[in-house]
């Protein structure tokens, strides 16, 4: 029979979650179970999920292999037909790592605008100065309703002492 | 009657001006994020998850409820006016209520469409008061080989019912049981699946589970494959804002309709509102005398989904408070805001916190009188929601989905467990994998864990107590019997799809339910289809 690319994907995935279940029951050996344990030891869960894991995986592969595969569902925004665009997934993921990098040393102020910046143009937004008004307006009034009226922790980076 | 006296205290604690201030921003909010496409009630109260470290337990709860049944308003007005749902409770809203807007019946189908959300809400949310106090009183006496027994349940039925098949929908309970084991073990004390790595003791934190899978997934998805082109709204007309008398007519008796097949499929766990609503729009077509209507604009196929889908989330409230058994995404959040104040829903919820239960359906009684008020004179004004360019609202997500991880633990170790938990959602996505399930496994597996070892600690590790009871065997029956319906009823999506004319439908069942079978499989079905009902003649 012959694949679709879809389908060699799905197939790809349900083969990875497969081997997640055969690792999850396989680790379960390394779990110490503790000499005062009770009917259901540390390892029974690990055992159950792993095996269910491998049970559903297994099942889903043998349903692509007849035919059952399934197409990614439509939405309003989303266009499955459309090639995978890796440029805009790297400004993402570079977006949100940066976000993650920046954040304790120089603060949500600098962080959340050049991250909120990098979504922007992830996602397609094209005016410059639109986009770096609303980058620097929104962080800030997000930084002011979480940590300066809610009192949630921020950090405060280079404004440390200054706000 | 325990209900009437709950309710007269619930209104009193509700009616305080801060209450009804946080029920109206509650509907707001969730109004606005119904209609908002790819956003839902589940990943906005776990966004807003950290409001629940400084607001007091009754406020948080009203605003979260009060998203909840906005979010079933928004849907609606997005499915009329779009053909896409907002959430996929109004998916099937979509096919008639786009329809009735394309032939001018805009105002009509919206107006149906929130008066039946009102009536159904209301009556669902009054049955909830008064019957909650019995199961309490059942559920008080059941012991945790029973508790393990409705989460087995809760299990089976998410798995089979949500997703393109039940295959993928247990691998997606069984990850999300496999997340939930990460950590300290509770019992034993032992460290499980953590490598090694100290951050991961203490588990990974199911809202970031929730908000990786639903936020960024969902938009790293969005920037792979974004649609090329603008969204297009259909403009409300002038001048009909009203129903005909005819309107009236055809819709208080599938507004009943919907609410009675709503509710119970809400307060036993189905998994979601899927299921009621395509119920409700069956049992529409079949009882209506004008079936040719059907997939052409049929005001009953409005009426009686979206009062199926305002009485699901009512009843869907009942298995949450009255036995802390979340059957939703969006009730899971829920659970994990009660626990974020230390409280444990459950059968002892309502004696040990009632003015927080009685205050809280009360709001919800308000609430929904608010969203009537709220939509049926401005959904014009939502729907001008959907101009919000699409890279701003998507990044407003993502920069608050990164700053609810970062607010869980104040750990920049969250932001990157969001980041990788939400590339297993976009393969999710991408490859049809259903996300509830996993959300469920990851809030009930450790529940489940426990209660296991509680029932084979009180029968000294007999096995057989975990079946002995007369409720778990009832719920063990009912495990069988979601292994066999759902395949009738998905045979029966199909035929009702495929009748009312399927191919104009964005994403209704027949995309979202029901596996691409493969097409000599599916002409054999149809074939098969095609001799039953000349048997049936």
């Amino acid at each position: 029979m012959k694949l679709t690319a879809h389908s060699k994907g799905e197939l790809a995935f349900s083969g990875l979650l497969l081997a997640l279940g055969i690792f999850v029951v396989i680790e379960a050996a390394l779990i110490p179970i503790p000499l005062a344990s009770s009917n259901v030891g540390p390892r029974f869960m690990p055992h159950f999920a792993g095996g269910l894991l491998i049970l559903a995986a297994g099942w889903t592969i043998i349903e692509l292999f007849r035919g059952h595969s399934v197409a990614p569902e439509e939405s309003e925004l989303t266009d499955p037909t459309q090639r995978f665009n890796a440029v805009r997934v790297a400004i993402l993921l570079a977006s949100v790592i940066g976000f993650a990098v920046l954040l304790d040393p120089l603060g949500y102020l600098i962080a959340a605008p050049l991250a909120f910046f990098g979504l922007l143009l992830a996602f397609g937004a094209r005016r410059w100065w639109a986009m770096a008004l609303v980058s620097i307006v929104l962080p800030v009034l997000v930084y002011l309703f979480f940590a300066k009226t809610l009192g949630i922790y921020l950090p405060e980076g280079v404004f440390a002492g200054i706000l | 009657m325990e209900g009437i006296q709950g309710l007269i205290d619930g209104f009193a604690l509700a009616l305080t001006p801060i209450n009804l201030l946080w029920a109206f921003v509650g509907v707001v909010a969730g109004t606005f994020v119904g209609v908002l496409p790819g956003i839902g009630p589940a990943l906005t109260i776990a966004l807003l998850l950290p409001l629940t470290y400084t607001v007091a337990p009754e406020a948080a709860l009203i605003l979260f409820a009060g998203i909840y049944y906005g979010a079933m308003y928004g849907g609606s007005t997005t499915s009329i006016l779009l053909n896409t749902p907002g959430e996929s409770g109004s998916m099937m809203t979509a096919i008639d209520g786009n329809k009735m807007a394309r032939s001018g019946r805009a105002a009509s189908a919206l107006a149906t469409a929130a008066i039946g959300s009102f009536i159904a809400g209301t009556i669902a949310t009054v049955l909830l008061a008064f019957v909650a106090p019995y199961v309490v009183r059942v559920a008080i006496l059941l012991g945790p080989a029973d508790y393990l027994a409705l989460i087995v349940v809760a299990f089976m039925t998410v798995g089979a019912l949500l997703g393109a098949s039940a295959a993928r929908g247990f691998a997606a309970v069984a990850v999300g049981l496999v997340i939930g084991l990460i950590g300290f073990d509770s019992q034993s004390g032992v460290a499980r699946y953590t490598f090694g790595v100290p951050r991961l003791l203490d588990g990974i934190d199911s809202v970031v589970v929730i908000v990786a899978l639903f936020a960024m997934g969902e938009a790293i998805y969005l920037a792979a494959r974004m649609r090329k082109g603008k969204l297009q709204v259909m403009d409300l007309p002038k001048g009909q804002f009203w129903m005909t008398r005819d309107d009236w007519r055809r819709s208080w008796p599938a507004w009943l309709r919907g609410t009675a097949i709503g509710w119970p499929l809400g307060a036993v766990p189905v998994g979601g509102s899927e299921v009621p609503t395509f119920l409700s729009y069956a049992a529409e077509r079949r009882l209506s005398k004008r079936k040719d209507e059907f997939g052409k604009g049929a005001i009953e196929g409005v009426a009686g989904p979206e009062a199926a889908n305002n009485a699901n989330a009512a009843g869907a409230l009942m298995p949450l408070l009255a036995l802390g058994v979340p059957t939703s995404a969006t009730a899971g959040v829920i659970l994990i805001a009660f626990q974020q104040y230390g409280i444990q829903p459950g059968p002892r919820l309502l004696s040990t916190e009632p003015d927080l239960v009685w205050g809280l359906i009360a709001a919800l009684l308000i609430g929904n009188f608010m969203l009537l008020v709220l939509n049926l004179p401005l959904a014009g004004v939502w729907a001008k929601v959907l101009k919000i360019p699409t890279p701003y609202l998507y990044a407003s997500i993502v920069t608050f989905a990164l700053l609810g991880a970062y607010a869980v633990s104040g750990s920049i170790f969250d932001v990157f467990t969001l980041l990788v938990i939400g590339i297993l959602g976009y393969f999710m996505r991408q490859y049809g994998f259903p996300i509830a399930p996993l959300i469920i496994g990851v809030i009930l597996g450790p529940i489940a864990e426990q209660q296991l070892r509680r029932a084979l600690a009180i029968s000294d590790g007999d096995a057989s107590a975990l079946v002995a009871s007369p409720f778990s065997i009832v719920c063990y029956v009912l495990v069988i019997l979601v292994a066999i319906v759902p395949r009738f009823l998905k045979r029966w999506e199909r035929r009702t799809a495929e009748a009312v004319g399927a191919d104009d439908i964005d994403r209704g069942f027949a995309t979202a339910m029901i596996p691409a079978v493969h097409d000599d499989e599916r002409d054999q079905a149809d074939r098969d289809d095609r001799a039953d009902e000349r048997r049936e003649r």
